[in-house]
């Protein structure tokens, strides 16, 4: 293994299998009520309340133009540090180890680090450092 | 031993001698006779030489101990104070600054001193007088030694002895970490947030003793608010103690003579807006240096004095700190600025002819808008006004310009002493509920629908006889139209890009106090939002930047 063992957030998003490393997560919910961001991006759900915190929240499935966030999915809300960001995603999640982790490899897509073949097929890591700065490329217009 | 837990301390106190160090030494060029300040000088570099020293930062202590030195040549007379000592000691506390920037990077002390304490250290007066001796005395009792390291300079009236001084402070006060201050006050937004929460459900709940517990937790809470931000205001001086520096650095860049002074450093404002103010007060006194004041023949050719004047002033009024900046330079000219602004396609002839005075000169706050003949490293560029209006309007405040031409310009800035907790006005417009701070709101009304009328391309209507173009905030939101009911609409009046605006709105839902939510990543790279809070019904709202909005 060429990794360093790390833990993982696996989740789905339209059917596709995603990861982020669990250190950037603060907290898995389920959908709490969004109040809408003037001028943003349609890709954001809104904005919720999340302990006092104001976080936005980021329809995943429509970013990646794969579809729309659906009901039973979650809200993954990053850590403080990191950003003001919930990513909804699709009702599956689970957290690995990057034991599990068979093979790796490079992906073409600039927001996913790398793609881990797993036992149970692929998933692709999502760097959320780009992520947050393809967002604020979006945002700033 | 293991010092590293006294690193963050060494840095804050060198950093705070550094700036003591800088203000002193633009203060004893116009004033080289000042004893009490010389002497200060003094004591501040021996102060960092013996934290240095106790630190085991060999390189800081040394260099410290040279600057020590050179002073004590001034102090004894062999040397006077003059620009060339200057320029040498504020390169020494350049140097130190760096190193002591180079402790706090963690990466060692890697700036190399040799030479410059060889410089200082062979330090001669120059043949032009500059520096020759002044034979005065050395053995001024009041200077003779110098305080210990890490104790703060204070008034030589004082008669306690120094120890009982340092301990009897040092009980009363304490340091504390800036994070901590931060977490106080969100705390306390938070409290109140909950507060307002409790109010709006006991409407629900009939009884007086709940209403009295309810009253009693909103006086608490109010004097909880005023005593944390209190603990949170700083002295403007923590900033513009190294205003003197820059400007003089400037000044000399220009080959330009000027007087610069500084009014109400004690004026306090909350921490995060005097982090905040400290970069657009600078390119305001950039601006004034390079822009404003004009070389000395040609000063004298238009009767003024060869020397220009700057001047930094801050005051409380009422509820807002206005700080003013003036310069008795060039000043500027708004049908020179309005024929600039046309020329690069800023607006249109007709739109102009209908800007006041005021909203000339605020045209140069608009990005991209320079109206330099030259581009200098100095200013020029046309990105600096337009950041320094964002900044302030994004602090809750205002910016206003008052200039003559060939008499001098003033900028005004009016700002909150305290940010975090604002009063706001709650607008509803399409599925939005927003707020704007009360601040940027020059005025409410329902506008009856006969007033309005079309002037070239625009809705306007005539606030003070003065047209007043029309913007629907569910356009500018990218909704729909909403339909008029009845016969008037709401509107709030604001200015945006030195204009004002009438904005139309759904509904006013009335005035509130939030506590203001840094917006933080992604969302602080959006257009025309400064802020979110939380209502007491936990429904999230986001504070309208009106400027930025349009």
């Amino acid at each position: 293994m060429s990794i360093e063992t790390q833990r993982l957030l696996v989740f789905d998003v339209s059917g596709l299998r995603y990861a982020v490393n669990l250190e950037d997560v603060a907290e898995i919910l389920e959908p709490s009520p969004t109040f809408p961001v003037p001028r943003v991006s349609p890709v954001f759900l809104g904005a919720t309340n999340f302990h006092g915190r104001v976080v936005v929240v980021l329809d995943l499935a429509a970013f990646f133009d794969t579809g729309a966030f659906t009901e039973g999915g979650k809200y993954v809300v990053l850590d403080r540090e990191l950003a003001n960001l919930a990513l909804a995603i699709g009702a599956n999640v689970n957290i690995v180890t990057s034991d599990v982790i068979l093979e790796e490899e490079e992906s073409s897509d600039p927001l996913v680090g790398k793609i881990f073949v797993m036992a149970d097929g692929e998933v692709n890591l999502l760097e959320t450092e780009r992520l947050l700065l393809h967002l604020e490329e979006l945002l700033h217009g | 031993m293991d010092m590293s837990q006294y690193r963050d301390l060494f840095i804050s106190e060198s950093r705070e001698y550094l700036r003591t160090i800088n203000s002193l030494i633009v203060d004893l060029e116009n004033d080289a006779g000042d004893r009490e300040k010389i002497d200060s000088l003094f004591r501040a570099a021996h102060s960092i030489k013996g934290m240095a020293a106790s630190m085991e930062y060999r390189d800081i202590s040394e260099l410290a101990h040279k600057l020590e030195d050179l002073m004590s040549r001034v102090r004894s007379g062999d040397i006077g104070f003059g620009r060339s000592v200057a320029d040498l000691l504020l390169e020494g506390a350049d140097l130190l600054e760096a190193m002591i920037a180079d402790v706090a990077a963690g990466s060692g002390e890697k700036h190399d001193c040799t030479s410059l304490i060889a410089r200082i250290v062979g330090y001669e007066p120059g043949g032009d007088g500059d520096g020759a001796p002044t034979g005065s005395s050395a053995e001024s009792a009041a200077t003779e030694e110098p305080q210990p390291a890490a104790t703060t300079v204070r008034p030589e009236t004082e008669t306690r002895p120094e120890s009982d001084r340092g301990r009897a402070e040092s009980w009363q006060t304490v340091r504390v970490k800036t994070m901590v201050l931060d977490h106080l006050i969100n705390i306390t937004g938070e409290l109140i947030t909950n507060k307002q929460r409790l109010l709006n459900l006991s409407r629900d709940v009939a009884g007086a003793p709940l209403h009295e517990a309810l009253t009693e937790l909103s006086r608490l809470l109010r004097v909880l608010h005023n005593e944390v931000m209190n603990v949170r205001l700083m002295p403007l001086a923590a900033i513009t103690d190294r205003f003197p520096r820059v400007v003089r650095d400037l000044a000399k860049k220009e080959g330009k003579e000027l007087d610069f002074t500084i009014e109400g450093k004690d004026i306090e404002l909350d921490r995060g807006i005097i982090e905040e103010l400290s970069d657009p007060l600078v390119h305001i006194l950039r601006n004034a240096v390079d822009h404003g004041i004009e070389p000395a023949e040609q000063r004298q050719s238009s009767g003024k004095t060869a020397k220009g004047l700057i001047s930094l002033r801050a005051r409380r009024e009422k509820d807002q700190i206005i700080i003013v900046v003036e310069d008795d330079g060039r000043g500027m000219d708004p049908e020179h600025i309005t024929a600039k602004a046309i020329e690069k396609g800023f607006l249109t002839p007709e739109t102009a002819e209908q800007l006041s005075r005021q909203e000339a000169l605020l045209l140069t706050c608009l990005p991209g808008f320079s109206t330099a003949g030259a581009v200098t490293d100095v200013s020029g560029r046309g990105v600096g006004m337009d950041a320094v209006r964002a900044t302030i309007q994004a602090l809750c405040g205002t910016l206003a310009i008052e200039s003559e031409p060939g008499k001098g310009s003033r900028i005004i800035l009016k700002l909150p002493p305290t940010v975090a907790i604002i009063n706001v006005l709650l607008i509803t417009t399409g599925c939005f509920t927003v707020a704007v701070p009360v601040n940027n709101v020059i005025r409410t009304l329902e506008l009856k629908q006969e007033l309005i009328t079309n002037h070239g391309t625009e809705r306007v209507f005539y606030l003070d006889d003065e047209p007043v173009p029309l913007v629907s905030l569910n356009r500018v939101f990218g909704r729909p139209l909403a339909p008029v009911k009845g016969e008037s609409i709401p509107v709030f009046v604001s200015e945006v890009k030195g204009r004002k605006v009438g904005l139309v709105v759904d509904g006013f839902l009335g005035h509130q106090e939030v506590f203001l939510k840094p917006l933080g990543r992604p969302l602080d790279k959006a257009h025309g939002l400064a802020g979110s809070a939380i209502l007491g019904d936990g429904e999230v709202i986001f504070i309208l930047d009106v400027a930025n909005l349009l």
